[in-house]
């Protein structure tokens, strides 16, 4: 025999007979039968397993392969059996992961998380492995990183199995939400703005009949000798004063408010005023100042400054009954794009900031809402008009800045206010104090008016300063006049803006074309600077309402000039 | 270094000759059918056959005497060194949870002053954790000592194993220290399974015992594989071991089962099969089985460079049960390599050997380990 026998037969035989060899020779053709089928089996048996050796080592590799595309995805990605349990997964980026992969493989997805959450999940794996409908769930998870927002996919994977898709969708989420603030910070601008107009056109009829009752009353107290009418007269005009101030107020608010803008170095403003606002606020409280230095100038109504300032003060100094600090602030700040976008109202540039900060009780989410709504006031009746911050708003605007607040009750609030910078000139010097008037007679004056009883009175005034006074009900009849004038009796207009037919700036334009000299000026409490035109100054423009004794000192002014 | 053998069968009693003719010898390994040792009579006559030797042994699924196995009998091997020493302890093990202690408490009892190895037999799980034992003594040893051994059998019953300690029969775990400059102790140990199809997650267990795989009930699994063989487990599943995936940079280890419960859906096996770790099932191939126990002592041979004089092989009981009436082969794979020491040995429930020469100690299942004595003289 050439080949040994199968190494199993062979033991059999020795254990059988004694030896390999030592079966009866009759049994020589059964034992090589059994050699045989012995090498037969072997064979099969080998190729079976050859084939399962190498359709295992196939299914790992597809496995592999699968295991490395997942891992090209930035997002986490688990492989999970029905009841959440994590059978895989890909970790995504550094820090996605609570703890470290190897000890996640074994644990629910759902386990740790917040109960609403776990609740959600557990709900979306359900439907999922139920309906084999994909579920998506999106939500916030805090890390020690903060907060991140992740939007997650559930979908049934095989017979039994899910798989889940988590991915950071922080980023999107935080740009919608800008978006969404940026929206609202625009509605609410666009809501001020919208009463700013209601409140403007309201208080500049207001003023035309304030001038009326302050220029009769003015006149009454003139004319009536001491006594109890006369003491009545006077009161009507102290409180026609005071209601006029509130008007000037809601127009200061409604970015109607006549302005004289200087260029100005800011802090000289905020350190002109420290003295009255030392009195203002009161020695329960400590006021602190920050300036910055080598501020550029800005181009701002000083006057309306200050009111900003005391405003803000006031405001803060209310919000600390039980004492505090107030801090203000100043900063030279670049805008840039982004913060332009979400600012209205403000372009890329140079600002100055005016921040004023304070350690009082803070605002409710209420009241930061319509803190800059006139009327708006958390105060009892008779100590708030909420006026305040209306009218900072209006002034802040007005000067081309913006104003933002930020506060939570009980951590204070930051006012901060922006105001462009202007490139390339230098603050002048403080205007001079007007002289004081000095009435003359025989001079003759053109009024133009439409409300006839402010006409009326503005005109008796003047009379009795001993003005020729000649009236017109608007501006057509203004200039009519004008023309019929040939002599040049007129030694001045004086003539209201608004005005139906023709408006007092189109008929100024055409007064001075007949006579380039003409000397003129405009009485308004409503102005901007289109109904006007551009280069007037404020020497041109009587503020309504006015008090007599500025009508007259500003006619002598204006004469004069 | 002299070595006397031999065996006990039901029919022919002691052969080739009764024992104690090395009455000075210091060790003697008592291997046999858990049945002989129960009542303690066999273990009490060696005892007093070697009065000065140590004595330790083990229940066993197959017990190995030269390149031959017998099922039912008993084998002896005892040893007289010429100037190498023994010591050992028992710890007895109250619940598998103690087993972490019960290792360290016997490494404590070993004087480690010129420690070469140290021998460990153990009660096979559910009542002892091996993985934990051999963690235990590691942890008391001094670092790089050498450990081997292996856990109690009992037939293909998976029921009750035995200990043989000090005469008695006992439970727990006992462990020997070899000592001696003049000793040289080698050991080798390798499997011979091919994994087979997917990984598989273990979702849930707890120790050695195993409830899920992949989120769903691991017994299932294994009946659906088993086939009509699922009537015969749990001896049934020795043919499905699991490959555990190792830790990155790490070989994994093979675990086989032991015990089955079908009231929790529950599979106990003989080391740990922790939660989080990717498992395969694994099947034989009598080539690479055979491969593996030669590969074992050719591991033993290499790390010595000379002839041993006494190997101890402990081989695992699936592999008898797969090999079936090729089991020799393996014996014989391993004497043709080792030859002339003797060999003596058994089939274990688990083995316990260096993961690769002299790192770190493992419990090991499905493997033939061998460990080599030699004593220059
Ligand atoms: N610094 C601040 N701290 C807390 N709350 C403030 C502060 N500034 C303004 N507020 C809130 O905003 C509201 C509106 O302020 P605003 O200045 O417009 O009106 P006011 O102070 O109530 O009345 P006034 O017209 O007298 O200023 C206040 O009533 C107050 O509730
Ligand atoms: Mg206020």
């Amino acid at each position: 025999m050439s080949e040994p026998l199968h190494s199993l037969l062979r033991r059999q035989l020795r254990r059988h007979f004694g030896a390999e060899d030592a079966f009866p020779p009759e049994a020589a053709a059964f034992v090589a039968a059994v050699d045989a089928a012995y090498r037969l089996s072997d064979e099969d048996r080998a190729r079976l397993e050859r084939s399962l050796d190498l359709s295992s080592r196939e299914l790992i590799a597809r496995h592999d392969e699968l295991r490395a595309m997942l891992a090209a995805f930035p997002d986490v990605i688990f492989r999970l059996a029905v009841d959440g349990t994590i059978l895989e997964l890909n970790a995504g980026r550094p820090g996605d992961l609570p703890l470290a992969p190897r000890q996640l493989l074994g644990r629910k997805v759902q386990d740790g998380l917040p109960g609403p959450l776990r609740e959600a999940l557990e709900l979306a794996l359900e439907r999922a492995a139920r309906s084999g409908e994909p579920a998506a769930l999106e939500y916030p998870l805090d890390s020690p990183q903060g907060r991140r927002y992740w939007e997650a996919r559930i979908a049934r994977c095989g017979d039994d199995g899910l798989l889940m898709v988590a991915r950071d969708i922080t980023e999107r989420v935080t740009a919608q939400e800008a978006l969404r603030a940026q929206e609202e910070r625009r509605r609410q601008s666009q809501k001020l703005e919208e009463i700013g107009r209601l409140a403007g056109g309201i208080a500049h009829d207001f003023n035309n009949l304030l001038t009326v009752v302050l220029g009769l009353a003015d006149s009454l107290a003139a004319e009536l000798p001491e006594g109890p009418q006369r003491a009545d007269a006077l009161e009507i005009l102290a409180t026609g004063r005071r209601a006029a101030n509130l008007t000037q107020q809601l127009l200061g608010y409604s970015r109607r408010q006549i302005i004289s803008p200087r260029v100005v170095d800011f802090n000289e403003i905020v350190l002109g005023i420290g003295k009255l606002l030392g009195r203002v606020i009161g020695e329960h409280v400590e006021t602190a100042y920050q300036l910055g230095s080598g501020l550029k100038p800005v181009r701002v109504d000083t006057g309306q400054m200050e009111q900003l300032l005391v405003n803000l003060c006031v405001n803060a100094r209310d919000a600390m009954p039980e004492g505090g600090t107030i801090t203000v602030e100043t900063a030279g700040v670049r805008v840039d794009r982004d913060f332009a976008r979400e600012h209205a109202g403000l372009a890329e540039g140079d600002y100055v900031r005016l921040t004023v900060r304070d350690t009082g009780q803070g605002m409710s989410a209420d009241a930061l809402a319509h803190a800059f709504e006139p009327f708006f006031t958390t105060k009892e009746p008779g100590h708030g008009t909420g006026l305040g911050l209306a009218t900072c708003y209006g002034i802040v605007r007005q000067n081309g800045g913006c104003i933002t607040v930020a506060s939570a009750p009980g951590r204070g609030a930051r006012f901060d206010v922006y105001l462009p910078c202007v490139e390339g000139a230098a603050p002048a010097a403080a205007a001079a104090p007007p002289a004081p008037p000095r009435a003359r007679r025989g001079e003759t004056l053109l009024l133009v008016e439409d409300d006839a009883s402010v006409r009326r009175m503005t005109a008796r005034a003047l009379r009795r300063q001993g003005y020729e006074v000649c009236e017109a009900g608007d501006g057509e009849q203004g200039l009519e006049q004008v023309r019929a004038d040939g002599e040049g009796r007129l030694s001045m207009v004086i003539t209201d803006v608004v005005m139906p037919k023709l408006g007092g700036g189109r008929m100024a334009r055409e007064i001075l074309r007949l006579r380039p000299s003409a000397k003129i000026l405009f009485v308004t409490g409503y102005t901007d600077d289109a109904t006007l035109g551009r280069g007037l100054d404020e020497s041109q423009i009587l503020r309504k309402p006015f008090t007599l004794e500025a009508l007259v000192r500003r006619v002598r002014q204006t004469l004069d000039a | 270094m002299i070595t006397e053998q031999t065996r006990w069968t039901p029919g022919q009693g002691w052969s080739p000759q009764p024992p104690g003719r090395l009455p000075q010898a210091q060790l003697a390994f008592l291997f046999a059918e858990r049945a002989l040792l129960e009542g303690g009579d066999l273990a009490r006559e060696i005892r007093a056959l070697y009065p000065r030797a140590v004595v330790l042994g083990c229940s066993t699924a197959g017990e190995i005497f030269d390149a031959e196995v017998r099922d039912g009998g008993a084998v002896l091997t005892a040893v007289r060194f010429e100037s190498s020493r023994v010591a050992g302890a028992h710890a007895e093990i109250a619940e598998a949870s103690d087993s972490f202690a019960a290792g360290a408490r016997l490494a404590g009892a070993l004087s480690a002053e010129e420690l070469r190895h140290v021998l460990v037999l153990a009660d096979a799980p559910p009542r002892v954790n091996g993985s934990e034992l051999v963690r235990g003594l590691a942890s008391v040893l001094p670092p790089g000592t050498t450990i081997t051994g292996g856990m109690a059998a009992d037939g293909e019953r998976f029921s009750r194993t035995r200990l043989i300690w000090d005469g008695e029969a006992r439970g727990g775990a006992v462990a020997v220290g070899l000592y001696g400059s003049r000793l040289t102790v080698t050991c080798g140990s390798r499997g011979g399974w091919d994994p087979f199809g997917p990984e598989r997650l273990i979702t849930r267990s707890r120790g050695n015992v195993l409830y899920e795989l992949d989120g769903k009930s691991a017994l299932e699994l294994y009946k659906l594989y088993l086939g009509e063989h699922a009537r015969e487990l749990p001896a049934a599943a020795i043919h499905y071991p699991l490959a555990l995936r190792g830790e990155a940079g790490c070989a994994g280890v093979v675990r086989s089962v032991l015990a089955v419960d079908e009231s929790d859906q529950s599979m106990t096996f003989a080391g740990d099969v922790p939660q989080g770790v990717y498992a395969r099932m694994m099947k034989a191939n009598y080539d690479r089985l055979i491969d593996g126990a030669v590969g074992a002592a050719e591991a033993c041979r290499k790390a010595r460079g000379g002839p041993a004089q006494l190997a101890l092989m402990i081989s695992c009981a699936g592999r008898k049960m797969v090999l079936g009436q090729r089991v020799e082969e393996e014996l014989e794979g391993v004497r043709d390599v080792l030859a002339p020491a003797a060999l003596c040995g058994f089939y274990s429930y688990g083995e316990i050997a260096p993961f690769d020469g002299a790192s770190r100690c493992e419990l090991h299942n499905e493997t033939m380990t061998i460990t080599t004595l030699a004593e220059e003289s």
